[in-house]
């Protein structure tokens, strides 16, 4: 027996380091490139289809190493920066997450390297996603993709089944949420427990208002903040969520919302894509606000916090540096952009895509990009104004607040006091 | 009274009756959740949201052909082979070797081996990922077979030693005695007479370091997460997004990587088998 | 057992190997790992020296609380019921003959199907709407029950997981099993003894060193918990099944804390082996009044 194991072991381990320093077939350059659009991100298939049209146009090897998105395979992306050792092009977040990756000093500045050289990549971009870009020190180091919106996305046939008004004002809003309860349908679909981000976001937007929401906590806990949290609690106690909403997460509701057991989501644009079997009978309406609330009916949670950073070592690299910069300019190519945005119902960042001219969009799909147009103001989510450990304590604090074993108040408190450590070291 | 009791439920048939259905109730909960995954990767997901429970109504192959197109599934197939592979063979090898002194012999600083092996136990992966990581970069091994294989094997042996040097520790003394007057080597000894008497414990250890090394998605997602590199377990954190939920998927991902898996299992089940077999104590 | 001179190298030889890779792969880290606890470190960025800062707010920080007596309760049952049950199945396979491959064989399924599969399959089981034990609750006649709540939630995580590692102690014992020379049994028999003599007086001395190493394994393996809890209850409601490895996880992962995270990580190793060393001096005094080593 150990001679067999001997043996196999020998060959495994011989096989195992012929597999590691054979290196494949060689191209002029090779590239390696991360992006968010792994898995079953509804834009994959846009994006593949992109990345090998630009290999079938130049001598290139892209090594793609694009996956689907969760909190192991950030610290990956974010420690590989740390590291140096990080891809040649990254497609990561642009807000408050994206520190790690510019505060490892290994992406290219575009406002100071690769605009003044190449002007018609900054020419090709819309005025208002491009400058949501811009980091603290006013530099853009990642240049945007598609973007996002949020709204409560409704089951309009159950509304119309039960004689029930869509939720456009306060007054609709609570009788949808009485009228629900009373048929069985589940007024709110929402995982308090472990995914309540949206309807944080949108309970403290309508409640605090844009200008407090942007305040985030480094100046105190806004007023504004503590409702948007007893609001929550407010709607918990009328039953607007599921019965075991404290231990859900994003996909029962969802998948709820799917089975028409559910009424309203608030949401993103992603989700459309998941809830293509409703598209029929669903539309796409800002969160109503209640009388005392600060916000504007209309206003909307909304931005552009994805895009392309270029690696320094890459850009300097003699080989590299051209080619990435011509990856960069196919993969924000207009026509590239348009499938993209056909893919995910995203907002388009550069000029020429006309929304209305891309077969492949839904009605409701449409609506939701209109519903971003015309908003009377776009907010960043809550995560985007705030450090990921005080986002992550509002989030755990969401179950305490509703179940009254904490007050908003507490909670915000303790937000804050994680907030004000994280920037600590910032100064 | 008492002892009257156990003797009847001993020595009686009914005895007999409450053991096999107390196994056979416990083979019944093992057995289900594999039946469970099996059928709802037959189903989409409506099916299994209706009648999470119920049998699926016909052999719908659409999950597998959709999971088989998220990764490359044969090359992912073989390197989770190579990687586990290895890293069993090197946890045989040398937790066995390890094991033979620590179960067998009286030194010094035995004390200080065995407690290494028992902080071993206790480190969390979580907080050793981005350390190993760092260490692979430094290497240069990130994304190369041997960055999942080195650190599979370290964290492997401890448990290894654990099992081994227990089991060899309560051989008996004499025929290692007796090869000893015939003129045998420690390691013809070590090779010749503990590992063959060893191989019900090595079976076993074989088959949970390949099974832990082969399910490990957290260390593959960020040691090795290259298309050309990434084992089979990866196509799981594939079917799940934040796109979607699709149940009958993920059925289909759980059982294209449980496949191969179970026939290793069974290869080397049967080793544990034999061995039970020529040891003989086990009646059969 | 010195019968050679050159012992002392065959040791040095042998041990070299095996110790070479956990000292690399798993010492080494850990050192790393309590260099940063000493630091305050958000996304592995600027690390700031706060000394024993972190340390300090360990003991102050109720969602470590909870999770450190959630974890001692998880570790008893791990104990009773993964070790316990295993040896009793373990025990029950050698007095029958029909069937005994078979269910050597079905009783490791468990742990052959990832975590992330049984965690999915249990959240269904729990499921309000769709889940199996609703849907057997509503045959009867009842109304639908919330499984996973804040009274439940620990045990409703505790049941999948020490289910799915009965099977591993059960084939651990079992292999402990097959060293025990047959003619012991055989020897038994002529005198008469019954199947719960034999147990209790030549199997379960006899396999009390491994019974031991897999109590153990399962207490320092708790403080690993983490696949099946996340899946099924993310260690809430309201940090109610939150164990030390969630807990571990959230801290680390969710808030990217990493020096407070690394801070938990070097707890659990000292908590870990308090319970080890505390577990090897309650079962040593009971090996020594409880078994001799008949016949080796």
């Amino acid at each position: 027996m150990l001679s067999s194991f001997k043996k196999t072991g020998l060959i495994l381990i011989v096989s195992v380091l012929f597999l590691t320093l054979t290196a494949p077939v060689s191209y002029a350059v090779d590239l390696e490139v991360f992006t968010m659009f792994g898995g079953a991100d509804p834009a994959s298939g846009a994006y593949q289809d992109a990345i090998s049209e630009f290999e079938s146009m130049y001598d290139v090897d892209i090594n793609d190493d694009s996956s689907t998105m969760d909190d192991s395979v950030k610290v990956r992306i974010e420690n590989a920066f740390q590291a140096n050792n990080e891809p040649d092009l990254t497609m990561y977040f642009t807000d408050e997450q994206a520190s790690p990756i510019i505060n490892s000093n290994n992406v290219v500045s575009y406002t100071e390297e690769i605009f003044p050289e190449y002007p018609e990549l900054k020419d090709r971009y819309l005025e208002d996603p491009l400058e949501q870009q811009c980091w603290k020190d006013d530099h853009i180091y990642g240049i945007p993709v598609t973007g996002f919106y949020e709204g409560l996305i409704i089951n309009e046939d159950l509304f119309e089944e039960h004689d029930i008004p869509l939720p456009t004002n306060w007054g609709n809003f609570i009788t949808a949420i009485e009228r629900f309860n009373e048929e069985d349908i589940v007024p709110i679909g929402a995982g308090l427990g472990r995914v309540p981000h949206y309807i944080i976001e949108h309970a403290i937007l309508v409640m605090a208002g844009a200008e407090q929401h942007n305040a985030g906590l480094k100046d105190g806990v806004p007023q504004g903040w503590i409702d948007g949290l007893n609001l929550i609690k407010e709607l918990y106690e009328m039953n607007a969520f599921p019965v075991d909403t404290l231990n859900m997460g994003w996909e029962q509701p969802r998948e709820m919302f799917r089975r028409k057991e559910v009424a309203m989501l608030p949401e993103g644009n992603w989700a459309l894509g998941a809830l293509s079997e409703n598209y029929d009978t669903m539309t796409i309406l800002p969160m109503p606000v209640p009388p005392e609330g600060r916000g504007e009916y209309g206003s909307i949670i909304a931005g552009f916090t994805s895009g392309f950073y270029i690696s320094k070592d890459a850009y300097q690299d003699e080989k590299k540096g051209e080619m990435v910069i011509k990856l960069v300019k196919h993969l924000t190519s207009k026509e590239v952009m348009a499938d993209i945005v056909e893919a995910n119902a995203g907002l388009p960042s550069v000029k020429g895509i006309n929304v209305n001219d891309l077969e492949g969009l839904s009605v409701v799909e449409r609506e939701g990009v209109d519903l971003a147009n015309l908003a009377s103001s776009i907010v960043l989510p809550t995560d985007a104004k705030i450090s990921r450990p005080a986002f992550q304590e509002i989030v755990d604090g969401v179950a305490y607040i509703v179940e009254g074993e904490k007050t908003a108040e507490e909670v915000l408190e303790s937000a804050r006091e994680i907030e004000m450590e994280a920037r600590r070291g910032e100064e | 009274m008492m002892d009257k009791l156990k003797k009847v439920f001993i020595k009686s048939n009914i005895g007999r009756i409450f053991i096999y259905a107390f196994l056979i109730f416990w083979a019944l909960t093992t057995i289900a959740p594999l039946v469970w995954v099996l059928n709802n990767s037959f189903k989409v997901t409506d099916e299994i949201m209706d009648s999470p429970f119920g049998f699926a109504e016909n052999l719908n192959w659409e999950n597998f052909q959709v999971a088989v197109e998220r990764v490359d599934i044969i090359r992912s197939y073989i390197n989770s082979f190579i990687m586990s592979g290895t890293a069993t063979i090197l946890v045989l090898f040398f937790g066995g070797m390890a094991a033979y002194i620590l179960g067998r012999f009286e030194f010094k600083f035995k004390k200080f081996f065995t407690t290494i092996v028992a902080l071993g136990l206790l480190i969390p992966a979580f907080s050793t990922i981005i350390p190993v990581y760092d260490l692979m970069i430094k290497l240069n091994l990130i994304n190369t077979y041997l960055a999942l294989i080195l650190p599979h094997t370290a964290s492997n042996l401890i448990f290894a030693i654990f099992v081994l040097s227990s089991y060899m520790s309560s051989l008996p003394d004499s025929i290692e005695e007796a090869a000893i007057v015939d003129g045998a080597s420690r390691f013809q000894i070590f090779t010749r007479i503990i590992i063959p008497m060893s191989r019900p414990a090595l079976a076993t250890v074989a088959i949970f370091s390949f099974l832990w090394s082969y399910n490990d998605l957290f260390s593959a997602l960020i040691l090795v997460s290259d298309r050309s590199v990434r084992p089979i377990v990866v196509l799981l954190n594939e079917v799940s997004s934040r796109y979607g939920v699709d149940y009958g998927l993920q059925a289909a991902a759980v059982v294209l990587t449980i496949v191969p898996i179970f026939l290793v299992y069974l290869l080397l089940q049967d080793y544990i088998v034999r061995g039970l077999a020529r040891q003989g104590s086990v009646k059969e | 057992m010195r019968q050679f001179e050159d012992d002392k190298k065959v040791i040095i030889m042998f041990l070299i190997p095996a110790f070479a890779f956990i000292f690399i792969f798993l010492l080494y880290p850990l050192i790393r790992t309590f260099y940063n606890s000493l630091f305050y470190i958000l996304q592995n960025t600027n690390p700031r020296y706060v000394g024993l800062g972190n340390y300090q707010k360990l003991f102050t920080d109720s969602g470590m609380i909870t999770a450190i007596w959630n974890t001692l309760i998880f570790m008893i049952a791990a104990v009773l019921i993964e070790v316990g049950l295993g040896t009793v199945l373990a025990i029950l396979i050698n007095f029958i003959k029909r069937g005994a491959k078979f269910f050597r064989i079905v009783y490791v399924f468990p742990v052959v199907v990832s975590a992330a599969a049984l965690g999915l399959l249990f959240s269904l089981i729990y499921n309000y709407r769709v889940g199996l034990l609703n849907t057997i609750i509503s045959w009867l006649g009842y109304n639908p029950i919330r499984w996973i709540t804040r009274d439940s939630s620990l045990w409703a995580v505790i049941a999948p997981v020490t289910w799915r590692y009965v099977g591993f102690y059960f084939i651990i014992i079992l292999t402990a099993i097959t060293k025990i020379p047959k003619t012991l049994y055989e020897s038994a028999e002529i005198e008469g003894a019954n199947r719960w003599q034999k147990t209790r007086h030549i199997t379960l001395p006899l396999i009390f060193s491994d019974i031991r190493i897999s109590i153990i394994i399962a207490i320092t393996g708790v403080t690993k918990v983490f696949s099946m809890v996340w899946i099924i209850t993310q260690g809430g409601p309201m940090n109610s099944s939150q164990v030390l490895g969630t807990y571990l996880y959230s801290v680390t992962f969710q808030r990217r804390l990493f020096g407070y995270g690394s801070t938990i990580a070097v707890f659990i190793v000292i908590f870990g082996l308090l319970l080890v060393v505390l577990t090897n001096k309650l079962l040593k005094s009971d090996d020594d009044s409880g078994y001799g080593t008949p016949g080796m």
